[in-house]
C-alpha cells in the first residue's frame, strides 16, 4: 500500500509539475474556461449567498442611516417652522423657494474666459433682463438681453457682472468683479481681513439683483492692491465655465411655507422605523421624541 | 472513506474553492481543510483529494496553471505520512502543523507568483495569513472529527 501510494504521489506530482511547465508556455485557458463554465452555476449560486449576506448587512447598514436622517429631517423640520416663526415676529422678508427655468446652451463665447453665452429661452419663456444665472455647482451670471426665444447671459468673467459677495466664515462683504485674463477679484475688503485661502464665497443678496446664499466660487489667494489700500482676493468660481450645457435662470421666487407637523404623527413616522434596540447615540433624541 | 465524508469534505472543499474570491478574506480554506483531511484520512486518499482541490484551485487563477495542486499534493503526502503519528489531543500540535504548512504553502506560491519580488515584502501578509489559517482549522478540525463520529 506504502508503495503504491509513493507511487500516486509521484504521478499526480508529475502532472501537476508538467502542467506549471506547459503553462509557462501554452497558457491552458480553454481548460480554465471549461472548467469554469462547469462551475459558473456553482459559483453564481454561491455568490448569491455572499450578496445575501453583505445585502442584509448593507441594509441594516442603510436602516441606520434612514433613521438618523428621519430624525435629523424631523429636527430641520422644527427648525425652519421655529425659523418661519421668528421671521414673522422680526418682520424679515419670508424665506422661500425659487422658480428655476432649465436652459440650454446654444451659442457661447469660444475663447476663454467665456464672458456669455446664448441660451435657448427667452421671452416667450418669460425670461427678463437682470435674472440671475445658475447651475447646481453655484452662481453663473446674470440675463444681460432678451429675445423671443434666446437670451445672452453674461457670465462672472463680463466686466458688466458684479455680485455682492459674502466670504465665510469671517462674513465680510465686498463686490466680485471681473480683473481681466480670466481673474475674477474681491474688491472692497480692508487689508487687515481675515479671509485665507479656500474660504468660501457667497452672493450676499445686498446687490438686489443675486439672490443671498448662492456658491459663487472659493478664494485662490489674499494680497494688498497696487495702492496697498485694499486687499485683492483673487476668487476661483465653483462653476467650470468651458464645461457647462445647461443653465437655471432664477425667474421669481416663490413664498413657501412649512406647517409643523403634529408630533404624535413625526413620532409614529419615525418609531417604526427603529432598530430592535437603538444604538447608544440615538437614545437620547428617541426618548425625546417619544416624551413629547 | 465512506461517503457521508465524502460529502462533508467535498461540502468543506466547494466552501474554500468560493469562499476566498467572494468575501475578501485573506483564508485560504481549502488548504486549512485539506490539511485537517490529511491528518485525518489514508495518505492515498490525502494525495487524491490534494491534487484534485489543487487543480480545481488552479482553474480559478490567471498563472501558473498546476502549481496549487503540486503544492497540495506534496502537502497531503507528507502530511499522510506523519497524520498517523500526531496526537490528534495536543491542540498546540494541530495548531503547529496548519501554522507550518500554511506557511511553506504560501511562501512557495508568493515566491513563484512573484517571481523577481523581494520576499521580505510578503513575509508579514504570509505570517498573518498562516495564523489565521491556524486560527480557523483548530475549531475545523476538531467538527469534523465529531462529525465523522457521528455520520453513520
Amino acid at each position: 500500500m506504502k508503495r503504491s501510494d509513493g507511487a500516486i504521489f509521484l504521478v499526480l506530482a508529475a502532472i501537476s509539475f508538467s502542467l506549471v511547465l506547459v503553462d509557462a508556455y501554452i497558457p491552458l485557458q480553454d481548460l480554465r474556461r471549461g472548467v469554469s463554465s462547469i462551475t459558473y452555476p456553482t459559483r453564481k449560486l454561491s455568490e448569491f449567498f455572499s450578496q445575501l449576506v453583505v445585502t442584509n448587512r448593507r441594509a441594516a447598514e442603510l436602516s441606520q442611516v434612514v433613521m438618523r436622517l428621519a430624525l435629523e429631517n424631523a429636527r430641520l423640520r422644527e427648525y425652519r417652522w421655529e425659523n418661519e416663526r421668528l421671521r414673522e415676529i422680526m418682520e424679515f422678508e419670508k424665506e422661500g423657494y425659487y422658480d428655476l427655468v432649465i436652459a440650454e446652451i446654444v451659442g457661447r463665447h469660444t475663447l476663454p474666459p467665456v464672458t456669455h453665452f446664448t441660451v435657448n429661452k427667452g421671452r416667450a419663456e418669460g425670461i427678463k433682463t437682470g435674472m440671475p444665472v445658475c447651475t447646481r455647482d453655484g452662481l453663473v451670471g446674470k440675463i444681460a438681453g432678451v429675445y423671443t426665444h434666446t437670451s445672452l447671459i453674461h457670465t462672472l468673467y463680463d466686466r458688466n457682472c458684479l455680485v455682492s459677495c459674502i466670504v465665510n466664515p469671517s462674513r465680510e462683504v465686498g463686490i466680485l468683479k471681473s480683473v481681466g485674463g480670466g481673474a475674477l477679484c474681491l474688491t472692497g475688503i480692508p487689508l487687515d481681513t481675515h479671509i485665507g485661502k479656500d474660504c468660501e464665497v457667497l452672493s450676499s443678496g445686498l446687490g438686489g439683483v443675486f439672490p443671498e446664499g448662492f456658491r459663487v466660487g472659493k478664494v485662490e489667494s489674499v494680497s494688498p492692491d497696487h495702492l496697498g489700500l485694499f486687499s485683492m482676493v483673487k476668487v476661483s468660481p465653483y462653476v467650470d465655465f468651458s464645461k457647462i450645457s445647461e443653465v437655471f435662470i432664477i425667474t421669481q421666487k416663490k413664498e413657501v411655507r412649512l406647517l409643523p407637523a403634529p408630533q404624535e404623527k413625526r413620532v409614529r413616522e419615525i418609531i417604526p422605523t427603529l432598530p430592535p434596540e437603538p444604538i447608544p447615540e440615538f437614545i437620547d433624541e428617541i426618548n425625546l421624541l417619544e416624551g413629547q | 472513506m465512506t461517503k457521508w465524508k465524502i460529502l462533508l469534505y467535498g461540502i468543506l472543499a466547494y466552501v474554500g474553492l468560493f469562499l476566498d474570491g467572494s468575501t475578501g478574506v485573506r483564508l485560504d480554506f481549502l488548504l486549512v481543510v485539506l490539511i485537517v483531511f490529511s491528518l485525518r484520512e489514508a495518505r492515498t486518499w490525502a494525495v487524491l483529494f490534494g491534487f484534485g482541490s489543487g487543480f480545481l484551485l488552479d482553474c480559478f487563477s490567471p498563472r501558473f496553471f498546476g502549481l496549487n495542486a503540486l503544492l497540495f499534493t506534496a502537502i497531503a503526502y507528507l502530511l499522510g505520512s506523519i497524520g498517523e503519528r500526531v496526537y490528534t489531543n495536543r491542540v498546540h500540535l494541530i495548531a503547529a502543523i496548519i501554522f507550518i504548512c500554511s506557511f511553506v504553502y504560501l511562501s512557495v506560491h508568493t515566491w513563484v507568483s512573484s517571481w523577481g519580488a523581494s520576499p521580505s515584502l510578503f513575509f508579514p501578509m504570509i505570517l498573518e495569513s498562516a495564523l489565521y489559517n491556524a486560527i480557523i482549522g483548530i475549531p475545523l478540525f476538531y467538527s469534523t472529527s465529531k462529525l465523522c463520529l457521528k455520520t453513520p
